[in-house]
């Protein structure tokens, strides 16, 4: 009998150590999965524009024609960021005129620099960065593409303009944290560049290029991709100010449809979502480049989430009886653009308002396996040798979204497109 | 008039053969090492452009380190190590016409210890003062 008890008393235990092992694994896989989406598309408090319009890539020179490239998933990149903001902040821009800028030669000085991935206007980068101004007005409407830090007793800080104009810090500042920061890059043995400028003899090459005389950027996956999840009713809430009011259509190709009567969200079977809210007259005060963009980047983070690793790739201002402006935001796989032939992120905003805002974003899945990128003088190479290119607009190492892939490639952009060499093996990719 | 006219025909021909030979001779540029470029480290850059399938050879101090052939772009980068001192880094460009052309910079390798901002300058002065 006693023993009969202890038999089935052990038995019990096993079935709920059982059970609790089996429920523990199904909790964990929940968790671990809500966790990613948490991680990848979580809401901000606030979205801080600076993070929004980062940098391609930061390159460190390091004198003696020694430079680094620190793409944004690189180490020391959001430092050398952060220290430029703090650098600029409250600072006096001024324009330099009847100056020609030799930025061949202060590449070959120690020094900084930023390019951004999208011209942008002075007045924008002077809000961003806080600075100061008061004294003498920059024209509106001028676009800088990049920020160019030079040390030489003291640091000189200019921002490049898209037509050759320039503008620099009143003050010249001191170097001694921008050494420490460079002293420590240097302490990691970061991969080491050369500078090739501008070529002319056999193609037209308008911009310079960085090329790796040490092992260059280190592996990169090719990778498969996945899409964000469909929303969640709370989400798609958000969207309207009275969602008990709205109407649910599904249509024939699997999207639905929610509207009011007045504004539209499309949620389509992939999960990419497309709202619209017509204006309804009566025109208010506009908003500028700083506050349409802050407007479209609390959009995103209050209607799905602030997506990792987005940034403003291009935008178009209209001027017709309103002032339209349209923002496209782009994703960085392994700090590379990743470029495809859809949208991903994109926000209208008139009046103060989101007019049109679509959503489609892809995300890496998993690693199917790893290549050495070729380097940029074997891209050039077999770009020119397929195409017969005469003139090369700029070179830049990115990921493509291909047969359902993310692979690495080097896009070469002339006057009339972009052409894609796989970076594996220096092939064509008939995109 | 007839010989006014030859006299302007071979002022032209004249003038087109320097365009083509000052031509031949922008087609390779030894971007790097610059002259008297000045480094602690223990090897220098030798970068430039010419034209497609160049072959190009490196020396350091008269002895071949390396040849490579260039590909469409034009385009060439390599490196060389170099010894303490004075160094000269000759680059001997074979076209694909079989004409040659060589370049020669001199480079200095320097300890790490040495301040090179000091040494640059004692350079440009001890020139200044040759040249004088």
């Amino acid at each position: 009998m006693k023993n009969r008890d202890f038999l089935l008393g052990l038995f019990l235990a096993l079935l709920v150590s059982t059970s609790l092992f089996l429920s523990s694994i199904t909790w964990w896989r929940f968790y671990g999965e809500y966790g990613d989406i948490q991680a990848e598309s979580s809401t901000l408090s606030v979205v801080d524009l600076a993070d929004v319009i980062t940098p391609d890539r930061v390159v460190l020179h390091f004198g003696q024609d020694m430079h680094s490239i620190l793409y944004p998933d690189a180490p020391f990149y959001a430092e050398s960021w952060d220290f430029v903001r703090m650098l600029v902040q409250g600072k006096e821009l001024i324009e330099v005129k009847n100056a020609k800028f030799d930025d061949e030669n202060l590449r070959q000085k120690v020094g900084m620099e930023l390019n951004f991935p999208v011209p942008l206007p002075v007045d924008f980068l002077t809000k961003i960065f806080n600075m100061n101004t008061a004294q003498q007005a920059i024209p509106q409407g001028r676009l800088v593409n990049s920020i160019m830090i030079v040390e030489d007793d003291g640091l000189s800080v200019f921002f490049m303009g898209e037509s050759g104009e320039f503008y620099s810090l009143k003050s010249r500042e001191s170097s001694f944290e921008f050494k420490r920061l460079l002293d420590r890059a240097r302490m990691e043995d970061l991969p080491v560049y050369t500078y090739l400028p501008p070529a002319k003899i056999n193609v037209k090459l308008e911009e310079g290029l960085y090329v790796p005389v040490s092992p260059g950027r280190n592996e990169l996956p090719v990778l498969s991709i996945r899409h964000e999840k469909i929303p969640s009713q709370s989400t798609i809430a958000q969207f309207f100010p009275d969602f008990s009011a709205t109407r649910k259509i599904e249509e024939k190709d699997g999207a639905v449809v929610y509207t009011d009567g007045n504004r539209g969200l499309r949620i389509y079977p992939s999960g990419a979502l497309e709202y619209s809210r017509p204006l309804t007259g009566g025109l208010k005060a506009g908003s500028d480049f700083y506050e349409a963009l802050k407007i479209a980047a609390n959009f995103i983070n209050t209607h799905g989430g602030w997506p990792q690793d987005v940034y403003l790739s291009g935008y178009k201002v209209a001027q017709n009886q309103r002032t339209t402006y349209t923002f496209n935001f782009n994703i960085r796989i392994r700090g590379l653009p990743l470029l495809s032939n859809s949208e991903y992120l994109t926000v209208t905003v008139e009046e103060n308002q989101v007019s049109r805002f679509f959503r489609n974003i892809v995300k890496e899945n998993k690693v199917l396996y790893e290549v050495q990128p070729i380097s940029p003088i074997q891209a050039l190479d077999a770009a020119i040798a397929a195409f017969n290119l005469k003139e090369i607009t700029s070179l830049k190492l990115s990921y493509l979204v291909f047969d359902y892939e993310m692979i690495p490639v080097w896009t070469v952009e002339t006057r009339s497109g972009r052409i894609f060499i796989n970076a594996k093996n220096g092939m064509a990719v008939n995109f | 008039m007839k010989r006014l006219i030859g006299i302007a025909t071979l002022s032209l021909f004249i003038v087109f053969l320097l365009f083509f030979i000052a031509d031949a001779k922008e087609a390779f540029v030894l971007n790097r090492p610059k002259e008297d470029f000045v480094t602690t480290q223990s090897y220098v850059v030798v970068s430039g452009e010419t034209v497609a399938d160049t072959s190009v050879a490196v020396f350091v101090n008269g002895e071949k380190k390396e040849t490579l052939k260039v590909g469409a772009s034009g385009l060439f980068v390599t490196q060389a190590d170099i010894e303490l001192g004075k160094n000269v880094i000759s680059v001997k460009a074979v076209f694909p016409s079989g004409e040659e052309e060589v370049v020669s910079r001199n480079v200095y390798r320097l300890d790490k210890d040495t301040n090179l901002k000091s040494l640059s300058s004692i350079l440009q002065a001890l020139k200044l003062l040759i040249l004088q």
